[in-house]
């Protein structure tokens, strides 16, 4: 069984692009526009891990990393961001995230 | 004591040209008066220039005050001056007996109301002793008149009614002397308040570090501080009611014309500055005037105060903000091209490398072209949004540019099949002082971003008018400006996003840029108006904007 991949971002062309990106290696994608349809989805799915952006209107990625360690700790989130900050980086690995 | 020291004055006057009088009226009927009558008048003269010139000195040499004693002794050596008088004109013929009259008010106004009474006896005394002892008074010889209800001989009646009279005028001018002196204690109190408050007054208005010039209608200086004296290099004591203005003008360049057009126009003004050059380099003074009207005459006074380090602070803080926002857009422009240029590289490398199945090959490219093309879109809002600024200025009907703004959203691909506009042009123009094509762009914008928001079933309602016969909230702060408001049906915008709606790329609609609303903005604060946010806590946004109204709209 292929793993699945549950990709969020705001933006419709890079979810396209990372969807198709994963398909060819080999991974099973899904994907969300925004932190509380990446939420619906997650539930639905079920997925072995989470892709996501940082800065979204609404439910941010920090927020959905919080949502998803609650959900399942074991479900390892790797969050992307055009504009790395430390902070942000700090606060996303001390909830247990990838960096 | 009511003004004891000038009445004091005239009562030595009075008696030197009393005592000089007798002494000429002794010499002219030299020979037909008797030796001792000579005397006397010589003796007169002398007592009275040696009391005068002794008292004179006392009060005004030494400079004691005139206590009550002083004035005593002076009232009553004038009694007996006068009664000397009376006595060698021959008594009860004399015509100087009234001369006790002028003595006893004298007394009675130096005096408290005793004392008028007490020189009033003692003229009386004096007077009736004379009379009974030198002249003999002829003793009830068959004549004699009804004096109210006793018989007296008719001499003795005329000098009785003499003494009334003297207690008359001591009584009634006592009365008065003593109203006078209570009126004179409570004006003493009131004008050593005055001497206080002005005291005050100076001391406040020496240590502010503010100037302070007033002149009064010819321009003559009034008063000047010390902080003024010192900005301006002058004395106030050389200047003091000289006319000064273009002195003003040679040492603070701009402060006399100023004062100059206040006095001309009696209009204050709030806010003017000028350069002036000391030895630090040059410095700003933020200058404002005063019209003062009292009693007809008008003065004019300057407050003025050194703003430049204030003003330098200022600056710094413009230049600040400015970099900071220029900071801002920067980054948020770079941000909104990075998204796309992502997704523009990562298809294009896939596209290159990875063997794709058909469907997922023509996603990539229409992605590639879609991507580029909203790159270039944005770059174009871009280059429309950092346009705005005003470049032609002239009176424009604001009406018929909302018309035509709305006509050209109608045919926008947003509006197609989409959101019902309402909107009914107003009948009259609406004239506004601006740029037609940046209000145009600004119009269009609003309307655009309230048929989006709206949705395709949605609705936007549109109201035009003036503001002469509705309120306007105090925030504005425009007299009667034009009102445009833009309300939408659409989801209305949260608490949170309210601070944010004009902000440069701030969006919450797919495929939005987020310049629309900053161009409204931006255009109508270059044209001095003021764009107010209703969120609709309960769904559809409100946009109201306010224009200042052009002045000559009324006369047109």
């Amino acid at each position: 069984m292929r793993p699945k991949v549950l990709v969020v971002d705001d933006e419709r062309s890079i979810l396209d692009t990372v969807e198709i990106l994963l398909r060819g290696e080999g991974f099973e994608a899904a994907v969300a526009q925004s932190g509380r349809e990446a939420l619906e989805r997650f539930d639905e799915l079920g997925p072995d891990i989470v892709v996501t952006d940082i800065r979204m209107p609404g439910v941010t990625g920090l927020d959905l990393l919080e949502a998803v360690r609650a959900r399942d700790p074991e479900v390892p989130v790797i969050l992307m961001t055009a504009q790395a900050s430390l902070q942000s980086a700090v606060k996303a690995v001390n909830q247990g995230a990838f960096y | 004591m009511v003004h004891s020291a000038g009445l004091l004055r005239w009562l030595y006057v009075g008696r030197m040209t009393l005592a000089a009088g007798v002494f000429a009226g002794a010499v002219l009927v030299w020979q037909s008066a008797t030796p001792g009558e000579t005397l006397i008048a010589t003796f007169t003269l002398l007592a009275a220039v040696g009391f005068t010139a002794a008292s004179w000195w006392y009060t005004t040499v030494v400079g004691r005050t005139a206590g009550t004693n002083f004035l005593y002794t002076q009232l009553v050596f004038d009694t007996l001056l006068v009664t000397a008088i009376v006595h060698i004109t021959n008594g009860p013929d004399s015509s100087f007996p009234p001369l006790y009259i002028l003595v006893i008010a004298a007394g009675a106004l130096l005096l408290p109301l005793p004392g008028g009474v007490l020189i009033g006896a003692l003229a009386s005394i004096l007077y009736f002793a004379d009379l009974i002892w030198f002249h003999r008074l002829p003793e009830a010889e068959g004549q004699s008149v009804n004096l109210l209800l006793v018989r007296v001989p008719a001499d003795m009646a005329d000098a009785l009614l003499q003494i009334g009279l003297f207690a008359l005028v001591a009584l009634s001018t006592g009365a008065l002397g003593d109203r006078l002196r209570q009126t004179g204690h409570a004006l003493g109190q009131v004008q050593s308040e005055l001497h206080k408050l002005r005291l005050d007054t100076d001391d406040i208005l020496g240590a502010v570090d503010t100037g302070l010039v007033t002149v009064d209608e010819a321009g003559r200086l009034v008063y000047m501080n010390v902080a003024a004296e010192s900005v301006l290099g002058l004395r106030a004591l050389n200047w003091r009611g000289q006319v000064m203005l273009e002195e003003l003008d040679r040492r603070a360049p701009g402060l006399g014309t100023v004062i100059r057009r206040t006095i001309g126009t009696r209009l204050p003004v709030r806010r003017y500055e000028i350069r002036i050059r000391t030895a630090e380099g040059e410095r700003i003074l933020g200058v404002r005037t005063t019209v003062l009207e009292r009693s007809g005459a008008p003065s004019v006074t300057a407050v003025f105060q050194d703003i430049t380090d204030s003003r330098q602070i200022e600056e710094l803080l413009r230049r600040t903000e400015r970099l900071q926002a220029v900071a801002e857009l920067g980054a948020s422009l770079a941000h909104e091209i990075k998204n796309p240029l992502a997704s523009i590289r990562s298809a294009v490398e896939q596209l290159a490398e990875s063997p794709l199945s058909p469907h997922d090959k023509g996603t990539l490219s229409r992605l590639v072209v879609s991507e580029s093309n909203r790159v270039s879109r944005l770059l174009s809002e871009f280059m429309e949004f950092s346009r705005v600024e005003l470049r032609k200025r002239s009176a424009v009907d604001f009406a018929r540019i909302t018309t035509d703004a709305i006509g050209l959203v109608a045919q926008h691909p947003d509006a197609q099949g989409g959101a019902h506009i309402e909107y009914k042009p107003p009948r009259q123009a609406l004239l506004v002082d601006g740029d037609p094509d940046l209000l145009h762009r600004a119009v269009f914008n609003l309307v655009l971003n309230a048929v989006q928001h709206a949705g395709p079933a949605g609705r936007v309602r549109i109201e035009l008018g003036d503001t002469t016969k509705a309120s306007v909230p105090s925030s504005v702060q425009l007299r009667a400006p034009v009102r445009l408001s833009v309300r939408d049906s659409g989801p209305g915008i949260p608490e949170e996003d309210i601070p944010r709606v004009f902000d440069p790329f701030f969006t919450t609609r797919q495929g939005g840029t987020g310049l629309g609303l900053a161009l409204v903005h931006r255009a109508i604060e270059a044209h001095h108006g003021t764009i107010l946010v209703d969120g609709g806590s309960g769904g559809g946004a409100e946009f109201t904007v306010y224009l200042p109204a052009k002045s000559e709209q009324g006369s047109s």
